[in-house]
């Protein structure tokens, strides 16, 4: 229930702000917001949520707790630009392969950067804290037995 | 009520049988007597024995819904405690709460690993992982003696 909760409101804030951009835009450029892209960009999301609750439920795997987040997130990169040049395809129309690729290689190696980026800074604390146990255990004996 | 004490060096570990025609508060007494002696604590099985542990042994506790488990690195067992009473009472044996459901042995984890929304993950003894929420973390940090400056 938690994850569902999880999943609907990371959707329902990624839809708010998509929708906000897209009114914003619609203004500069002195277009009209057209019902069926608002219909697609809220589907999009929804289908963004159940990805998002598959991933919750697998991070609870044994599988999933065994994996870094860094590794969980570089393998639902592509599913989530897959998702996303999907929708943007019904919503702009068609765009060619070259097109998709130009963008996958823009999108997949600055995702993976900034992944790599935030997960150096969180381990540089983690690494701390096993540092920190080390010395917890050299100090009260820590159960060898494996 | 007699008391017998038999000596038997091929035991493994020294053995209580409380054998009684009824229970009564006596004999809840002299259960609890007895675990208070010990670093132990009872633990009901699947099956509804009892059987006291050592505290030493066990992982974590895990409250699931009304009820608390306690994790060994094979058998879990159900508790008769909550997890404020736990807490309290094994403040001074190495185990710290991690979230509003789990308290965790220090000295069964192995290692920390970074998780999302600024959580981290404990890989215990027996290869099981249990996640450290947010808002416990700096009690973790605490208990295993980490201090502003000297670990960051």
């Amino acid at each position: 229930m938690a994850e569902i909760r999880k999943a609907s409101l990371v959707s329902a804030v990624c839809f708010t702000l998509s929708i906000l951009i897209y009114a914003v835009v619609s203004l500069i450029l002195g277009t009209v917001m057209v019902p069926r892209d608002v219909l697609l960009i809220a589907l999009m999301f929804v289908v963004i949520g159940v990805i998002n609750y598959i991933r919750l439920l697998i991070r609870h795997t044994r599988w999933g707790m065994s994996k870094s987040l860094f590794i969980r997130n570089i393998i639902a990169a592509p599913i989530y630009f897959a998702v996303g040049v999907g929708f943007a395809t019904l919503i702009l129309g068609f765009w060619s392969l070259s097109t998709v690729l130009f963008l996958a290689s823009i999108f997949l190696p600055v995702f993976i950067v900034i992944q790599t980026v935030m997960y150096f800074i969180a381990k540089a604390k983690t690494d701390k804290m096993n540092e920190a146990l080390s010395d917890f255990m050299k100090e009260h004996g820590g159960d060898e037995e494996e | 009520m007699k008391l017998f004490l038999r000596q038997c060096p091929q035991v493994e570990e020294t053995e209580v049988e409380v054998r009684y025609r009824e229970k009564t508060r006596e004999i809840d007494n002299l259960v609890q007597a007895i675990n208070q002696s010990a670093d132990t604590i009872m633990g009901i099985k699947g099956n509804g024995d009892t059987e006291l542990i050592y505290i030493s042994d066990i992982l974590y506790f895990e409250a699931v819904d009304r009820d608390i488990f306690a994790y060994k690195a094979q058998d879990v067992y159900r508790i008769r405690k909550t997890l404020y009473e736990l807490e309290e009472d094994l403040r001074d044996r190495f185990f710290v709460r991690i979230s509003r459901s789990t308290i965790v042995n220090i000295k069964a984890v192995r290692s920390v690993a970074p998780e999302d929304s600024r959580r981290v993950k404990l890989l215990l003894k027996n290869g099981e992982y249990v996640l450290v929420s947010r808002n416990y973390v700096n009690d973790f940090k605490r208990a295993i003696g980490m201090k502003e400056g000297k670990h960051g």
